[in-house]
């Protein structure tokens, strides 16, 4: 009897692990989703004061661009900076990099499980539109996509060229993070 | 009609693109290193290159002036225009530009900030070569040059002057080039090997050519005492010594960067060394006195004070990582050699802010172990919001706090945001607490951090190298422990600075009508009084004193500017416009401009050069990026919370099927 009952605790603890993991797994997926949602709002009003407008409260980054992907109907909302913090709520911009109307490389990253999964879809000659805050759009065409090493290699940054880099982890389906492979997708504008 | 009006209707806009500023702050502020910007069709900048740049250094004693020539040339075939952005240190003041075209040279005037621009956008219109020197921010300047020729060159020169700096037992000047980071080749060494990945078209980068942008220093160190060692360390140099003096020229050209720094070490220093430097000017005495404190502490005897730390930490997302395990590692260390007659406190903020105690607690065993835990379970998460936290660190006194020296020290690598409201926290809360700040990492808000030392009476030190953080942590609050020197007077009266700690010179510069014959330095040494005359030395009249005077007080009314009110702000903007106007200093209300009286340009020309198209070769790599990471556990979680889930049902269908059996 009493081994019956450690027996069924057992059971009991590794279901509430179990419950535990994918209760985890879905709040990151629910917040990059949901933040998505609040940005929306704060970018309408953006657009409206021309002011960098904070999601909430307690945020230390504000979107910056809207992108939007025709073909998969498909529209994100693209945060300052690219650390760690901002990448859980939306894509984010390197702050080092350029913006669409400075006429240099304009950087973005995000997850490549949540907010940049569609990029493995992405054909070459595909279109991306970004949007920034005086309501001019940018139309870049894909240009290009490789594979680097993020261990030895950086993303360059040039002046001159009306471009996009969106970034994202590599390779796709491989369910584990802190992989130094980054897929790196070139757009030139249109 | 419809045509006409989108023509009228583009004319506008570019019009108007034209009339703005050239760069925005936000642009500024990326900014990394001196350039030279173009304005191209449609509003959109274009960086050039820099060409050439040399600097003499002159440094005699403490102070150093500086001369910086910079050469620039217009690549293209039409009159253009180039803004040229440079950073200088900190506390460098600049005085003098001069603008050389050919064999002539043209010297700048000092001018309030609106008048110098008009005088500038006139001598453009008119077609004239002018130069315009404004501060952007205490530590960025820019130089426009309006009408450089076609093919042509102008140079331009500045001067500034500064004092030299003493921390950790060396002397030192830096040069800021902070140019952006040196290209790193890309190569694909990751051929992707899954086919179906049908898009990745294997490119290679282009490798651009090397900027070239040399760049060449040239000293002269006159340190006025014998010294052990000069050193460099991030550039070859060659020395040659003359008499005391030093002749110090790089190896090679450098390419502009790296910032360039240039030590020296004095012997040992046995006691508290207090110096006045003074200079006539004007029926005044222009002052500055520099206390440095001994090589090693005394402080054995003397019995040493006690203390009320409070740590106030961020925690905030920016901070996860590596700097957040090495602040924890060194606040640690910090509470672990507090004696057992000190007082802390912890506080740690993101968005909110958590207390150890709700007031300093005594150390001891039980309050370290409480410490210990309280370090351990916080997490850099959430946003940063220090304003509360630094609030409550300064108002959270007792009774007792009185008795001790109260050290708050603000540790963060962050961005802040209201300012002014934590600059006006800090004077109305500070009574007799000294706030400390420590800002970690590649962009702390530095500006900030030391303003906020300044208002708090105590130290400010910024670790750049994430991997440095305990260790520099750990000094800086070594030095802060005992201050060599506390309660200081001269002659009787107090002085603007309170204490000299450890390590670290200090200056004060301040005006008087006449100079008494004997000037006394008194203070406490621990608990000990202590008293010394103090040496004076009497510069000539053009020594700079009197700059560097004019400077500090321009630097402590802009302090005061920046938490003032609308009203005081204008009572303060007139006074540092009078300094800097009378002293011929760069500020923010004041710029040096200057013209060429000769018209260089036909009217025709300007015509044509408005509608100039700039042809800089396109792709100059500004930076590169390292890519950030890109990926979270989620589906990894989800997955294995679901094969757990799945994994608990079979084992008990499993039992129950042999329990049926």
């Amino acid at each position: 009897m009493k081994n019956k009952i450690l027996k069924r605790s057992i059971f009991g603890l590794i279901f509430l692990l179990g419950i535990g993991l994918l209760f985890k797994g879905t709040y990151i997926q629910a917040k990059a989703i949901l933040a998505q949602y609040l940005i929306e709002e704060s970018w309408q009003e953006t657009l409206e004061t021309k002011e960098p407008t904070s999601p909430w409260s307690w945020s230390d980054t504000h979107p910056i661009l809207k992108m939007s992907v025709p073909s998969l109907n498909k529209e994100l909302f693209v945060l300052e900076g690219d650390s760690g913090s901002t990448l859980a709520f939306g894509p984010g911009h390197a702050s080092k990099s350029f913006l669409p109307k400075d006429n240099g490389t304009v950087m973005i990253s995000a997850h490549k499980d949540t907010h940049f999964r569609f990029l493995k879809d992405l054909k070459v000659g595909e279109k991306i539109v970004i949007q920034d805050e005086n309501n001019d759009s940018y139309t870049y065409k894909m240009a290009s996509a490789k594979v680097i090493d993020a261990d030895k290699n950086n993303i360059p940054i040039y002046n001159g060229i009306d471009e996009l880099v969106l970034v994202t982890c590599y390779p796709f389906d491989v369910m584990r993070t802190g992989g130094n492979q980054r897929y790196v997708v070139r757009f030139r504008e249109n | 009609m419809r045509f006409y009006k989108i023509k009228i209707i583009l004319l506008l806009t570019l019009l108007t693109i034209q009339a703005n500023a050239f760069l925005t702050d936000k642009e500024y502020d990326n900014i990394q290193s001196g350039a030279i910007f173009y304005k191209a069709n449609g509003g959109k900048i274009k960086k050039g290159i820099n060409l050439d740049t040399k600097v003499s250094m002159n440094i005699t004693g403490i102070i150093n002036r500086v001369t910086v020539i910079q050469k620039f040339k217009n690549p293209d075939d039409y009159w253009t225009e180039g803004k040229y952005l440079f950073p200088l240190p900190d506390d460098a003041s600049v005085d003098t530009l001069k603008m050389k075209i050919g064999n002539t040279i043209i010297e700048g005037e000092i001018q309030l900030k609106k008048e110098a621009k008009k005088i500038y956008e006139k001598a453009k219109k008119e077609g004239k070569k002018a130069t315009l020197v404004e501060q952007h921010r205490p530590n960025l300047f820019t130089a426009s040059v309006a009408n450089i020729p076609p093919k042509g060159e102008i140079e331009v020169i500045i001067e500034y002057q500064q004092k030299v700096a003493f921390d950790n037992q060396k002397y030192s000047v830096k040069l800021p080039f902070v140019a952006a980071p040196r290209y790193i080749p890309a190569s694909v060494n990751n051929v992707p090997t899954n086919k179906s990945d049908k898009n990745i078209v294997q490119s290679v980068e282009d490798i651009d050519n090397p900027i070239d942008r040399p760049v060449d220093i040239d000293i002269v160190l006159d340190p006025g005492f014998v010294i052990q060692d000069i050193k460099s360390p991030y550039h070859k140099i060659k020395t040659i010594e003359n008499n005391g003096k030093f002749n110090i020229v790089l190896d090679s050209t450098i390419e502009a960067n790296k910032d360039f720094e240039l030590v020296w070490f004095p012997k040992e220093i046995k006691q508290i060394q207090a110096k006045l430097y003074t200079q006539a000017k004007d029926n005044k005495q222009f002052n500055l006195l520099m206390l440095t404190p001994p090589s090693k502490l005394f402080v054995d005897n003397a019995k040493k004070l006690k203390r009320e730390v409070v740590f106030v930490v961020d925690s905030s997302g920016s901070m996860s990582g590596k700097s957040m395990t090495q602040a924890k590692h060194a606040l640690t260390l910090a509470i672990n050699r507090l004696k057992e007659y000190d007082k802390f406190n912890v506080i740690d903020y993101d968005s909110t802010y958590t207390t150890l105690f709700s007031t300093a607690q005594e150390v001891n065993r039980l309050s370290k172990s409480m410490a210990r835990g309280f370090i351990n379970s916080m997490i850099a998460d959430g946003g940063t919001v220090p304003k509360d936290a630094i609030k409550y660190a300064l108002k959270s006194t007792n009774d007792e706090s009185k008795n001790y020296l109260r050290q708050v020290i603000f540790i963060t690598d962050g961005q802040l945001s209201n300012e002014e409201e934590i600059f006006r926290d800090i004077k109305l809360h500070l009574a007799d607490s000294k706030l400390f700040t420590i800002s970690i990492g590649s962009a702390p808000n530095n500006f900030f951090m030391k303003k906020a030392a300044n208002y708090g009476k105590g130290a400010f030190t910024h670790i750049a190298n994430i991997n440095e953080v305990s260790q520099k942590m750990l000094e800086f609050f070594q030095k802060i422990e005992n201050p060599s020197l506390s309660d200081i007077k001269i002659n009787g009266k107090d002085l603007e600075i309170e204490n000299l700690y450890y390590g670290e010179s200090i200056y004060h510069s301040f005006v008087s009508k006449i100079l008494d014959k004997k000037l006394i330095l008194s203070g406490k040494i621990g608990e000990k009084d202590y008293s010394q005359t103090i040496l004076i030395e009497n510069k000539n009249a053009s020594s700079g004193i009197d700059k560097l005077w004019a400077k500090d007080n321009i630097d402590k009314l802009m302090s005061k500017y920046y938490i003032a009110y609308a009203n005081d702000r204008k009572t303060i903007k007139s006074f540092v416009e009078k300094i800097a106007l009378s002293h011929s200093l760069v500020s923010k209300f004041t710029s040096l401009v200057a013209v060429d009286k000769t018209p260089a340009r036909t009217q025709q020309e300007i015509l044509k050069s408005q509608q100039v198209k700039t042809k800089i070769p396109d792709g100059w790599k500004r930076l590169s990026i390292k890519a950030p990471q890109t990926a979270t556990n989620s589906e990894l979680f989800i997955m294995l919370g679901l094969l757990f889930m799945i994994f608990s049902f079979s084992l008990l269908g499993l039992q129950r099927l042999s329990n049926e059996k």
